[in-house]
């Protein structure tokens, strides 16, 4: 194509910012626009042109969590400078996330052990006599409560200490797409994430860790979870972003 | 709520591409609550749209020198960078998630919802003109050209979708767009003149 020729650039500009182009065009296009200062013309016109047409939906303001998650990614502890940030997203784009998805996790965390652990039944939360005692009496585990971006819990994790079991209760039910699994993620600080097994979509479950989960998880600041193909090996990366994540803590 | 005045809001992001935080709080007031329904009407869902601007104001926090010396109005600027963003995740949940029950039963709900307390594409499109004084642009268009454009445009449907939506042959519809647009620009083009 003759990406030279006014016209046509002006129908794709227009066609990028209406929307119906295709996603691999749209890549192309924006590679266009960023070596042609023709298209980049182009593009800017169209804007003008129909963008207009945007500002005449009603107003309607967003939650107030919007702008605290995009507030604590913006302080300059978190970013020091646009050059950092972007070659911390080169090496690690999940971690970048971790910081604003804390303080919502801790408090569903707080709520949780506030509320009473009882609540959610020793059914799961099975101490045998040989665990150490932990706070107030419970067995001493690693625990997560994952939640989403807007910060609502989907899965509770525990594992006692010194044991491989892997607890997981499902507290937001998962619809998945046939051929689909959830997979659970160690996330190191400044490491690759480390695969731990698959959920369960529903109601509870339990999966094995290849060591003991203090050996594991002692220096894991975060679990993830991240949508797979089901029957993929739970190794290398994940195919995805983390759609759930949450501190894990040290209950003892 | 009032339009935010053009030079106000391009003082605030030349001084958040000084990583001005209380500018770029400004800039976030004067301006989320028409970004939101931008991202709202093309992904129906709230959690997606949420998401959404997260990700666009991070973004124009971190591209906002980019800006200064664009040479385009502030707000088409800021709508570019939502509108972009929200059809890019609208085309990788499409693709990717192919919807769960519990999505479509979301998506439904929000849909209700974003459908019930808004006038219709065509009439936010009208609506639009009459405020911009380019009612006569529109008028020129045909029915399917204006109804294609202002479907696309406010609820993100791709070519294909489009097609579907108004039960038409798909070059029908690319060609409704592509005419509809042309005739849209040349038009506004003069109204601008």
């Amino acid at each position: 194509m003759n990406y030279s020729d006014p016209d046509l650039l002006a129908r794709l500009a227009a066609d990028y910012v209406l929307g119906t182009m295709p996603p691999r065009s749209r890549r192309r296009f924006e590679k266009i626009a960023l070596d042609s200062p023709a298209a980049r013309r182009a593009l800017r016109v169209a804007e003008e042109q129909l963008l207009p047409f945007a500002a005449q939906l009603p107003p309607r303001q967003p939650p107030d969590h919007v702008w605290r998650a995009i507030e604590a990614r913006v302080q300059p502890a978190a970013r020091s400078s646009p050059a950092a940030a972007a070659s911390a997203r080169a090496s690690g784009g999940w971690w970048q996330n971790l910081v604003f998805w804390r303080s919502g996790a801790l408090v569903a965390l707080g709520l949780f052990l506030a509320l009473g652990v009882t609540q959610f039944g020793p059914r799961w939360w099975q101490a045998t006599p040989a665990t150490t005692a932990g706070m107030g009496g419970l067995a001493q585990s690693y625990v997560a409560v994952l939640s989403d971006t807007g910060q609502a819990p989907a899965f509770l994790i525990s594992a006692q200490r010194y044991q491989r079991d892997v607890h997981i209760k499902v507290l937001r039910p998962q619809d998945l797409p046939p051929g689909k699994v959830l997979r659970l993620w160690a996330l190191p600080a400044g490491g690759e994430p480390q695969a731990l097994g698959d959920l369960p979509a529903k109601e509870k479950g339990k999966l094995e860790l290849l060591a003991s989960a203090e050996d594991v998880l002692s220096k894991i600041p975060f679990l993830g979870v991240s949508v797979e193909n089901a029957g993929t090996p739970a190794t290398g990366k994940p195919a995805g972003e983390f759609i759930y994540r949450g501190p894990c803590v040290k209950l003892w | 709520m009032a339009s935010p005045d053009a030079q106000t809001l391009s003082d605030l992001i030349a001084r958040s591409a000084l990583k001005d935080q209380r500018a770029f709080k400004q800039l976030y007031d004067a301006t989320a609550a028409r970004l939101y329904p931008v991202a709202l009407r093309i992904l129906r869902r709230q959690q997606l749209a949420e998401d959404v601007l997260q990700e666009a104001f991070v973004n124009i926090w971190q591209r906002a020198d980019s800006f200064v010396g664009a040479d385009c109005h502030p707000m088409t600027w800021l709508t570019s960078i939502v509108r972009n963003r929200s059809i890019d995740t609208l085309r990788t949940q499409k693709n990717e998630v192919s919807l769960t029950r519990e999505d479509s039963e979301n998506q439904e709900d929000a849909q209700m919802e974003i459908e019930d307390d808004g006038p219709s594409p065509l009439q936010m499109l009208v609506s639009a003109a009459d405020a911009r004084q380019v009612r006569q642009c529109l008028d020129r268009l045909d029915a399917g050209q204006r109804q294609s454009i202002a479907l696309a445009f406010y609820q993100g449907l791709s070519h294909q979708e489009l097609a579907n939506h108004l039960e038409q042959p798909l070059g029908t519809v690319k060609a409704w767009v592509r005419r509809g647009l042309e005739k849209l620009g040349r038009c506004m083009q003069h109204a601008a003149a």
